[in-house]
């Protein structure tokens, strides 16, 4: 009986009633039910997040998934709310709790310094809970002797401001494990006591009140007290047995198996034993889940059975979750060492017995170093923080004359900015005007040219053309009814120069305006000019692409005349064989291309070449928001490449 | 028996004209003057009844185009053979007319013994022109590109750098013109050679030697 409790002992260091954490009610599903009715009743965004973070409290040692999402939604709930957006930092430990003791502690701690302000008993009860697990979560680190200081100093006083019996009671039976797993069983019963009769003249039915009977169970049961552990344990049995589903049932089972391994009922204490392994399993409660096994093994050393105690111990050994603490793996390795001596394997004995050995020293080596190192970070985070106590104030200072100076800056820059945009805006704007006007001005003055030039054209054509004609034929009649050759030589001479007068006559007209053009389009029009300039020596290649009949007319015509103007240079100046006249359409463009191979110029002459035709062109390509480019170089002919746009504002 | 004379329709605005004509005609030929009219309306009424041999018919009429009109005057009446007389000396009016059933085109100034010898051989069914006429439309036509297709400085100098790999994008900066034009450029080679996509213009231009 001493062997195992010095066993137990050992064990118990690292287990801290992990469950013990959740201050549930008993009623379960009640509680729950509750919560989501909250949450769909709709009520305000304050007590919804409340629920979403109890919520998310219950599942984290059944659903972690499930707690993680509520806790999220808990903390979208908070939104504008500060005090609640602090306890998110509580939840968030709570959350890690069993998955990350790092970052439990750490948002823990955060926890903390965002309650700080707060003086409202919610507030004092979540410091309490706060304080007591980050100094779980520290605990290997820094030792029991630290949690027991927080839970006196810390837990405790801010518990009682915040009048939570319940919590208070948590405290004290945490208080009295810590103290039974420390052999302080004395003080461990007045802790325990303490609570109950808080509790039992308060909150008979609290989930605390089991809690605090089961700590006095295991507390009489190590101090050798059977009988008073029994009426513990009963009552404990009594405050769980309306609630079969509750999770704290393999709590209850382990103090059950222990009482019955304490007083010898040995079958019995494996029957408690394995309803508590198997409900522990259940409901994912690891360490208790290793305390239960480790139990059973114990049971098995009881009865002698060491062969299946050595199978157990192998067990735990490689599983490893127990194995993780250096305190159960060095205890673990000393009963292996025992279990190995009792089974007669005595090299197998002396290899656990060695590895004990060695770990027990690295043990010490470890805590002296981490002592010391701890020692000097101490020291130094005590200078650096009067360095940067006086960095911060010479910074705070520099900060405001910076930020003052900066404000004015930005308030200037600001007031540049806008003068500058309203200006730049107002410039664009009236330039844009004067141009709208400019286009208008070209484009009524144009429009008005071809209007005349039609005019004339028909004028000519139709009026003067027809009456010269008739004065030919009339003049031709008169020839044939004459019979002196003398005077009809002279007739025919003055009939031959009115022909010539026709046909000046008709080339006047075609160049104000070509028929063609309007009755049949540009491309036809553009042909009937190549056809016009060609002569036996000089072809003029005409190459028309996707030119659209549907093209507005006024387009159809400026692009004519650009044409017009081009060609007639080359065929009158350039003294070309060959000259190549493409014209495309790409919407939303024109292209023109007017290339011959004639005599050229060099760029000095392009500069002297700015007479009508030219300047004509460039306004009309102005005019369709076009370019204009001559490449030429003597002797090497010319090329124009004009690209026009047909979609401009015309 | 004597021989039934030619009935000629005269159509033009220009009261001078159309005086000479009638005139030179009646001394000169055998024919009867069916009829003066100044405009459309006028020869189309008068051929809902009547179908003269001849139609002598200039363009610039002031209600329609003599081109249309011929169209219409053929439709009445296929048996009439029009004549185009114009001052209009284009390649592409010429077309258009014989297009429409005209039987042959005279300018104005066409001779009194080309204008006789015309309405002649056109009641025998022939096409007519005058002298002038025959040198316009015997001028070879600046659209028919005979062989092998002709480029020009820049679409040689595009399908190089189309044949080096480079975009349109690309191209456009080094030529500095729009990207536009260059995709323009293409789309005509394409055209031009008759191909479908750059790499076969690329084959088709290497085939040819212009690269």
């Amino acid at each position: 009986m001493k062997g195992s409790l010095l066993i137990l002992t050992v064990l118990l260091l690292t287990f801290s009633r992990a469950n013990a954490q959740q201050l549930l009610p008993m009623a379960e599903k009640e509680y729950t039910d509750s919560l989501a009715t909250v949450l769909r009743s709709g009520v305000s965004d304050s007590s919804k997040a409340v629920a979403e973070y109890l919520l998310s409290d219950y599942w984290r040692f059944r659903d972690t998934v499930k707690s993680k999402q509520y806790l999220t939604q808990g903390r979208q709930l908070a939104g504008n709310y500060p005090y609640l957006r602090a306890l998110y930092h509580f939840y968030e430990g709570q959350y890690y709790f069993n998955i990350d003791k790092a970052r439990a502690a750490q948002a823990y701690q955060e926890a903390l310094t965002a309650l700080s302000s707060y003086k409202t008993r919610a507030a004092y009860s979540s410091k309490a809970a706060s304080w007591y697990d980050y100094a779980l979560m520290v605990r290997n680190e820094k030792g029991d002797s630290f949690v027991t200081d927080i839970l006196l100093n810390q837990s405790i006083p801010l518990s009682r401001q915040s009048g939570d019996v319940e919590k208070t009671a948590h405290f004290y039976v945490q208080l009295a494990t810590l103290l039974m797993n420390n052999a302080r069983f004395d003080k461990a019963e007045v802790y325990n006591q303490k609570a109950i009769d808080l509790l039992e003249s308060k909150l008979p039915a609290s989930t605390t009140l089991l809690f605090a009977y089961l700590s006095a169970t295991s507390t009489y049961i190590y101090d050798s007290k059977n009988d008073e552990a029994k009426k513990f344990l009963d009552r404990a049995a009594k405050l769980l047995e309306p609630f079969p589903e509750s999770i704290n049932y393999p709590d209850y089972y382990y103090n059950e198996g222990l009482y019955y391994v304490a007083v010898g009922a040995l079958g019995k204490a494996l029957v408690s034993l394995d309803k508590g392994i198997g409900l522990a399993r259940k409901y994912h409660q690891g360490p208790l889940l290793q305390i239960l096994v480790f139990r059973k093994y114990e049971a098995f050393l009881e009865q002698r059975n060491y062969k299946k105690a050595k199978e157990f111990l192998m067990g735990l050994v490689s599983d490893g979750s127990l194995m993780a603490e250096a305190n159960n793996r060095r205890s673990m390795y000393a009963q292996l060492a025992k279990t190995n001596e009792y089974l007669g394997d005595m090299k197998e004995a002396y290899h656990w017995s060695s590895r004990y050995g060695q770990l027990s020293d690295s043990m010490h080596g470890i805590q002296l170093k981490e002592k010391i190192a701890q020692l000097e970070a101490r020291y130094q985070n005590s200078e650096n923080q009067k360095t940067i106590t006086a960095l911060q104030q010479e910074k705070a200072r520099a900060e405001l004359s910076a930020k003052n100076s900066r404000l004015f800056n930005w308030l200037l820059g600001t007031i540049c900015l806008l003068l500058l945009v309203t200006a730049a805006f107002s410039r664009s704007f009236v330039r844009n005007q004067k141009k709208m006007q400019q286009l208008k001005v070209t484009r009524a003055m144009l429009e008005g040219e071809e209007r005349e030039r039609r005019r004339i054209a028909q004028d000519l054509h139709d009026g003067l053309g027809g009456m010269l004609a008739g004065v030919k034929i009339n003049l031709s009649g008169l020839a044939d009814g004459r019979q002196q050759p003398s005077h009809d030589l002279e007739l025919h001479k003055i009939i031959g120069q009115l022909d010539t007068s026709i046909g000046e006559l008709r080339h006047i007209a075609r160049n104000m305006m070509p028929e063609a053009l309007l009755k049949y389009g540009l491309q036809t029009a553009l042909k009937d000019l190549c056809e016009f300039y060609m002569r036996g020596d000089m072809r003029i290649a005409f190459q028309p692409f996707n030119i659209q009949a549907s093209l507005p007319l006024p387009l159809q015509i400026n692009i004519y005349r650009i044409v017009q103007e081009i060609v007639a240079n080359a065929v009158r100046h350039a003294q070309a064989k060959n000259i190549i006249l493409q014209c495309s359409q790409n919407d939303p463009g024109f292209f023109i291309t007017v290339e011959d191979d004639g005599i050229g110029f060099d760029q000095e002459g392009l500069r002297d070449k700015k007479g009508m035709g030219l300047m004509n062109v460039r306004s009309r390509v102005d005019y369709m928001n076009g370019k204009i480019e001559i490449i030429s170089a003597k002797g090497e002919g010319t090329t124009v490449n004009i690209e026009l746009s047909i979609y401009a504002d015309h | 028996m004597q021989t039934i004379n030619i009935q000629v329709a005269l159509v033009d605005d220009h009261p001078v004209l159309m005086e000479g004509l009638k005139s030179l005609l009646l001394n000169n030929m055998n024919v009867d003057i069916a009829g003066c009219f100044v405009n459309g309306e006028g020869i189309l009424s008068y051929m809902e009844s009547h179908q003269p041999d001849i139609v002598l018919l200039d363009i610039a009429l002031p209600d329609i185009n003599g081109i249309d009109l011929c169209q219409k005057i053929k439709k009445r009446s296929p048996s009439t053979s029009v004549l185009i007389f114009s001052n209009h000396s284009e390649r592409s009016m010429v077309m258009q007319a014989i297009q429409n059933g005209a039987s042959g085109y005279f300018l104005k100034n066409a001779s009194l013994e080309e204008l006789a010898n015309g309405i002649r051989e056109a009641l025998d069914g022939g096409i007519v022109f005058s002298r002038e006429v025959k040198e316009i439309i015997s001028r070879p036509s600046a659209g028919e590109l005979e062989g092998l297709p002709q480029l020009t400085r820049r679409e040689k100098q595009v399908i190089k750098l189309l044949a080096e790999g480079k975009t349109s994008i690309k191209i456009a900066e080094e030529l500095s013109v729009s990207s536009l034009t260059i995709d323009t450029h293409r789309r005509n080679l394409m055209q031009k050679f008759g191909v479908k996509n750059t790499a076969e213009l690329i084959k088709a231009a290497m085939l040819q030697q212009l690269l």
